[in-house]
């Protein structure tokens, strides 16, 4: 097993210097500045980008791939209602089987006519979670415990056939043996040498230990918090907690990107996962204070660890696809043909190198001009996710987040109306000073604190950007604002301006927001990545664009100077 | 011979047909699957002993619902969860019979603080509601799947558990349930 690795290892460096890692492909692959994007925590725009070219058939190839994507960026951002219908159409799609009807695949050659990207089964998994925190954040607790089991399938473990720690390599060497003791026996290992394993999952029993306390499901959110510490006893801390102390407000924080999946060996027939963001035990520390109290006054919330390593995920072989393995096996079973004279003649060298050399030709012999693999994978999933549970008081608190140096600060947060609430937090690894900033230069649906000139809509030049509402528009009264408009006139202004005021006027997906250039009015959620950076930094004042609103202005502006020119009594 | 001819291009056609040659992919429950279990249930309602022993004369009762609890493993989006309740509610009648059955049928407390949050609403609007009824569902689900991953099948079960409770004091006046089965086929991851 080591020798086979050793060789792998090997003919996989030697490989990337030949043909260079990764080559090819690109036109599978995410447009490099929507990644460039996330790290910079522009989820929003990223989402909103991604969702104009999303595709409609459910059988184009990418109908899955890049909903996943535009939902990652979606939560991310914090706007859980943006991500309704794509979520319901990504479960639509993972619960229809035998999509792909050949072989337990997410990856193969182009040239086979694969028909839909169902991704691997941790990407499956992960796609599962990211629904359940969608259904979550709109307080659907009963469709986020329905998302969150889904996640929790069965698994196929070889470990009595290959060992507990083998890898894709080992398997495939073992069923390329086995094909050369008796023709099929490679493949009758891969379809019967398995055991059906429970999952391993422990992002998903959390996620589904959460869902069933929030519906008052004690005994079954018991069982899956101890299903959780089962699979991991670093979690042991975490799942007591989440069973038994009190809380209102979970937090799922998202750090990191997940692995990418590159094309390597001859022409890239093989594709292999390689991290992006390392895996560490870091654990996130978290901080609370109410934000009438001064900024010293912050509580210890607790120090958290790593709940689910989605690099390990692609490293474990129960979590991969078959395809790869057998691509792998066809490939060693004809270097296992020749290997055997050159095991033979070799005995006493030990040579490494001519089996590198083997492995090499024998991978170039069988893929050769055929077949490149399919690379593509969910790239905007997280390296690592965090469960952080807290009991916010009564009123308005800011929550700090610290991991691997990198400090997020949550503002806004109020208890929820019902009995629990759940936020996504991704956590960008390049982002700005907004980052951690305790205050916001922008007022929105959410914010009860005072900011100065939020007494006027940002189209007016203000510094408002909330939907209008009865309460709004008596804001903006006592300021002496919009004396003369109703609400209906202001949100006919909005419209004159295409700005859309609800999900539905969206048509139901992720439109830019108003302070990054876009039209849309739908804040972020409170306690988000997306309504930190929307809300917490300067953003370019608006041009009006349609004559409607020109003239609202210029009269305002009038109003504004006769009220000013008007002696006091 | 004559005849034989078009029942061999009639099975020929039917084979190469997806409708007719592919199994169902998918145990997830249909628009259809649930506007039929409403259908069933409201049948049962306007059946049931309880509804029938009410006449114009019987102590007047206010009816309120409430959207259907899903504890399946499939997603029942909340517009569907009170589709599927309404369905009941309109199926069975119950408006048409409110006069001749003594019965009020009044807002979810639920909806009416959706349509106050979305200005649907003007203050005040069904204040005066007093439920002392009300109808709910559970929706759960039982899943089979194939011993073997590589074959592939899964069966569902599901069962849509339909109530009407007095406020007061909890008590069950009346309780149904409806079932169906849908099974799949094909692997699961792919």
């Amino acid at each position: 097993m080591t020798k086979t690795c050793t060789i792998l290892a090997c003919a996989g460096l030697a490989l990337a210097t030949l043909v260079g890692a990764g080559s090819g492909c690109a036109q599978q692959r995410l447009d490099p500045r929507a990644v460039q994007s996330a790290q910079l925590g522009r989820f929003g725009p990223v989402a909103a980008k991604l969702s104009e070219s999303l595709a409609k058939d459910p059988s184009d190839r990418n109908y899955l791939l890049g909903r996943v994507n535009v939902l990652q960026m979606t939560l991310a951002e914090g706007v859980p209602d943006a991500g309704e219908e794509t979520a319901n159409e990504l479960f639509a799609l993972l619960r229809t089987q035998g999509l792909n009807a050949d072989k337990t695949t997410a990856s193969v050659v182009l040239n086979e006519g694969i028909k839909v990207w169902k991704g691997e089964p941790f990407e499956q998994a992960m796609g599962y979670h990211t629904i359940a925190v969608q259904k979550a954040m709109r307080g659907e607790w009963d469709n986020a415990r329905a998302a969150a089991q889904s996640s929790l399938f069965l698994l196929k473990d070889f470990s009595e056939t290959v060992g507990t720690d083998a890898t894709a390599a080992d398997l495939a060497k073992a069923a390329a043996e086995a094909d050369q003791k008796a023709e099929g026996g490679g493949e009758q290992l891969l379809n019967s040498g398995y055991a059906v394993a429970d999952s391993d999952f422990a992002l998903g029993y959390l996620m589904n230990g959460i869902a069933n306390r929030a519906l008052g499901r004690d005994d079954e959110a018991r069982d899956n918090f101890a299903a959780a510490a089962n699979v991991d006893a670093t979690l042991t801390d975490l799942a007591t907690t989440l069973q038994s102390t009190r809380y209102n407000t979970v937090l799922i924080v998202e750090y990191g990107f997940g692995p990418e999946k590159r094309a390597e060996g001859p022409d890239g027939a093989l594709s292999v996962w390689r991290p992006r963001t390392m895996s560490t035990n870091a654990p996130l520390a978290a901080s609370l204070r109410s934000v009438s109290a001064p900024e010293t006054e912050s509580q210890p919330v607790g120090t958290f660890p790593v709940v689910q390593d989605v690099n390990a995920m692609s490293r474990s072989l129960r979590w991969n696809n078959l395809e790869d393995v057998r691509t792998l096996k066809s490939a060693l079973g004809d270097a296992l043909l020749m290997g055997g004279v050159i095991v033979a003649s070799n005995n006493n060298s030990n040579d490494d190198a001519q089996w590198i050399g083997l492995a090499i030709a024998a991978l170039g012999l069988a893929m050769k001009g055929t077949a490149h693999a399919d690379v593509r994978h969910a790239e905007l999933l997280p390296q690592r996710v965090y469960v952080v549970p807290i009991d916010l008081a009564p009123g308005f608190s800011t929550v700090t987040l610290d991991v691997e140096g990198t400090r997020v600060t949550l503002t806004d947060l109020a208890p929820p109306t019902g009995a629990l609430q759940l936020r996504s937090v991704r956590i960008p690894t390049s982002a700005g000073a907004w980052l951690s900033m305790p205050t916001l230069v922008y007022s929105n649906d959410y914010t009860r604190q005072r900011i100065p000139r939020d007494d006027l809509p940002y189209i007016f030049g203000g510094r408002d950007v909330s939907r209008p509402s009865p309460a709004v528009m008596e804001r903006y009264r006592r300021g002496g604002h919009l004396l003369n408009l109703t609400q209906v006139d202001l949100e006919n202004l909005y419209r004159e301006e295409g700005i859309a005021l609800s999900v539905e006027d969206q048509g139901g997906r992720m439109r830019r927001h108003l302070l990054d250039g876009g039209d849309s009015l739908i804040p972020p959620l409170p306690g988000t990545v997306g309504y930190q950076r929307l809300f917490a930094q300067e953003h370019d004042p608006y041009r009006p664009k349609s004559d409607a609103l020109k003239e609202a202005i210029a009269k305002e502006h009038q109003s504004e100077q006769s009220t000013n020119a008007t002696p006091p009594e | 011979m004559h005849t034989a001819a078009p029942i061999l291009a009639l099975l020929v056609i039917c084979a190469a047909l997806p409708a007719c040659s592919t199994p169902a992919r998918s145990t997830r429950l249909t628009q259809a699957d649930l506007s039929d279990m409403a259908t069933d249930l409201a049948q049962k309602l306007r059946d049931s002993d309880w509804m029938k022993a009410r006449t114009p004369e019987s102590q007047p009762v206010v009816i309120t619902w409430a959207k259907v609890e899903n504890l399946t493993l499939d997603i029942i989006t909340p517009g569907e969860q009170w589709y599927i309740m309404q369905k009941v509610r309109d199926s069975a009648g119950l408006v048409q019979l409110s006069k001749d059955k003594a019965f009020t049928l009044v807002i979810p407390a639920e909806l009416k603080a959706e349509g106050e949050q979305r200005g649907s609403y003007e203050e005040g609007f069904a204040s005066q509601r007093t439920p002392t009824h009300r109808m709910d569902a559970t929706m759960r689900s039982a899943t089979r799947s194939a011993a073997s991953l590589s074959a592939g099948a899964r069966t569902d079960t599901y069962l849509c558990d339909f109530r009407v409770t007095q406020l007061s004091d909890g008590a069950l006046l009346w309780s149904d349930s409806v079932a169906l089965k849908r099974a799949a086929a094909g692997l699961l991851f792919d």
